[in-house]
């Protein structure tokens, strides 16, 4: 039960609590993906620092690659849709492979989401497809951004 | 008090043929909602696997969906062909892993034969293949599981996938052998006769691309060939540029997926070529078939809602022969919670009954039109009752549950000396 003097103590840190939540909010660092990659096939510091943490990518999900596979491409730039866009033949390769709990929501290829989840790097082979990715967010759960 | 169970039963057993076709009726309208929701998970799920071979397919401008349809389904359509360069250009890039040319076109007796190399043929068995070897000569030929030849058969190709006047439209001289056979895939693939690219170059006159196996794959494709083994002729990349024909398809494997959302970019921002993942064709497709599921979900649903107010309104009607149980019941000392007990047990088998069986005969009709459409497609389309299915059973029974209680009460409110009067 809660007593009227816990319920009392509680409205009255209710404005502390609305000060601190943004703080609280924050507390999932973001890692833009251009932040990630150096060049040369090396990763930035502040990728490596963040190894094994949980992280919030912003991005947009790229054209699925498997249609029934728990994994997407993200990019930092829409895959484009756009026709004038479309004769950019210099397509970066920094893409990071979110893999997710569940099945997958295909969401517009251009709408801007945040992706969090645990950060890995370096080489690894997909055991069921046998694609290689370098940069991978486990776990992971999308959001509209 | 004793077990209301028995007297349900036995009410029931007294009215044998509507109760039959009250469980009919109900079983009909939940095997409707159960076979539309598993007959489209199948044809997601078995597309899904058709396509897992292909993850990028380069074809000439026009229709993604077309592209994907003819490489991958082995419909037939008249695709465009793109440079024979770019299979070179292919064959030369990092990121990929193998990129093997598709040379649609010609048949036999119905069977599709496709044009393309040793390894993709490697890479579509999974490994090995059944029986026999791949291509080593130019008039080799793979089959798939569901074709009747076995290795050794001879046959000869048709020009075009229709065929008007055998005569005619054979490709005069040239003669296929069948040397090995793939294992069962679940796919259109398994109608397909496969041959080496070069075949088909030479059968339509090409170049071969290959300056001096040319005069030699035609030389072998005439049937003298079979007289001497094609030892000498080398089949498969790498070919010269200059003298590479064009081709309808290619099909890649990409080194890594950065590679492959690269590859896609680089051949569809020119205008010579558009490069699709087939996934992102079917997401397409399944957000349609997603839709149609929806709309026939609504209607089984409706359907349900109406059949389950009709038995509930069959079984007000058919009160007045319940009384005379009521009352005889009430006389012995029975409680209205009792009287209401056979009554709510009673309709709640039929409606039990009637969803279990449904649910058997949604799965039933849903493997039936399986296995109409894989003898249509060759496509494995695997029906499974899986959660959603079941969900569905559950509310229908559920709700007709709850609904039961209405004439049930009705029932036992009835006064003991006007039920026993009727």
């Amino acid at each position: 039960m809660i007593s009227r003097r816990q319920l009392v103590s509680g409205l009255a840190l209710a404005p502390v609590a609305t000060v601190l939540a943004p703080g609280l909010a924050r507390a999932t660092p973001s890692l833009r993906i251009r932040d990630i990659y150096l060049g040369g096939g090396e990763f930035s510091e502040a990728a490596h620092s963040l190894v094994g943490k949980t992280v919030m990518i912003p991005g947009f999900m790229a054209p699925p690659l498997k249609p029934d596979a728990r994994f997407f491409v993200l990019t930092r730039r829409p895959m484009a849709v756009c026709p004038f866009c479309d004769n950019e033949a210099d397509w970066p390769r920094d893409i990071v492979l979110v893999k997710l709990a569940g099945p997958i929501e295909w969401l517009p290829f251009n709408l801007p989401i945040e992706v969090t989840g645990t950060l890995e790097l370096g080489t690894e082979i997909d055991e069921e497809t046998g694609f290689v990715s370098r940069v991978r967010l486990v776990d992971a759960e999308v959001e509209q951004a | 008090m004793f077990n209301p169970l028995p007297v349900a039963l036995n009410d029931l057993k007294r009215s044998r043929g509507g109760a039959a076709a009250i469980v009919l009726l109900v079983a009909m309208a939940v095997a409707l909602g159960v076979a539309v929701s598993a007959q489209e998970r199948a044809l997601r799920q078995g597309s899904a696997d058709a396509a897992d071979a292909f993850d990028i397919i380069v074809g000439a401008p026009g229709s993604e969906t077309q592209l994907v349809l003819t490489a991958v389904y082995l419909q037939p359509a008249d695709l465009d062909l793109i440079d024979g360069a770019i299979l070179a250009d292919l064959a030369d890039d990092e990121g990929v892993v193998f990129a093997a040319p598709l040379g649609f076109g010609d048949s036999w007796q119905g069977h599709p034969i496709v044009g393309t190399t040793d390894r993709f043929v490697r890479h579509l068995a999974g490994g090995a293949l059944a029986h026999g070897t791949g291509f080593a000569r130019p008039g080799d030929t793979v089959v798939g599981a569901d074709v009747p030849l076995a290795v050794g058969a001879e046959i000869v190709p048709m020009h075009g996938q229709i065929v008007l006047d055998e005569e005619d439209e054979a490709h005069h001289g040239v003669a296929l052998r069948v040397t090995g056979v793939l294992p069962p895939l679940g796919t259109p693939w398994d109608r397909a006769l496969l041959v080496p690219i070069e075949t088909v170059w030479a059968a339509h006159g090409l170049p071969t691309g290959r300056a001096p196996g040319e005069a030699e794959i035609e030389r072998l494709l005439t049937g003298d060939g079979h007289a001497e083994p094609g030892e000498g002729v080398t089949l498969g990349p790498p070919w010269d540029r200059a003298l590479l024909p064009g081709v309808p398809a290619i099909v890649i494997e990409p080194a890594s997926v950065a590679d492959a959302y690269e590859l896609r970019q680089r051949y569809r921002s020119n205008d010579r070529t558009i490069a699709v993942f087939p996934a992102e064709v079917l997401i397409r497709l399944y957000g349609v078939l997603g839709d149609v599921r929806d709309l026939l979900a609504w209607i089984s649903i409706l359907t349900q809602v109406l059949v389950i107010a009709a038995v509930l309104l069959a079984i007000v009607a058919s009160m007045a022969q319940k009384r005379r149980l009521v009352g005889v019941l009430r006389a012995l000392g029975a409680s209205r919670g009792y009287v209401f007990a056979v009554a709510w047990i009673g309709i709640s088998l039929l409606i039990v009954c009637g969803a279990a069986l449904g649910l058997a005969l949604g799965w039933a009709a849903a493997a039936g039109l399986s296995a109409v459409l894989e003898a249509e497609t060759a496509m494995r389309l695997p029906v499974a009752l899986g959660w959603q299915e079941a969900r569905l059973v559950l509310v229908i029974a559920v709700i007709g549950l709850v609904l039961a209680a209405v004439p049930s009460m009705l029932l036992y409110r009835q006064p003991v000396a006007a039920a026993l009067k009727g």
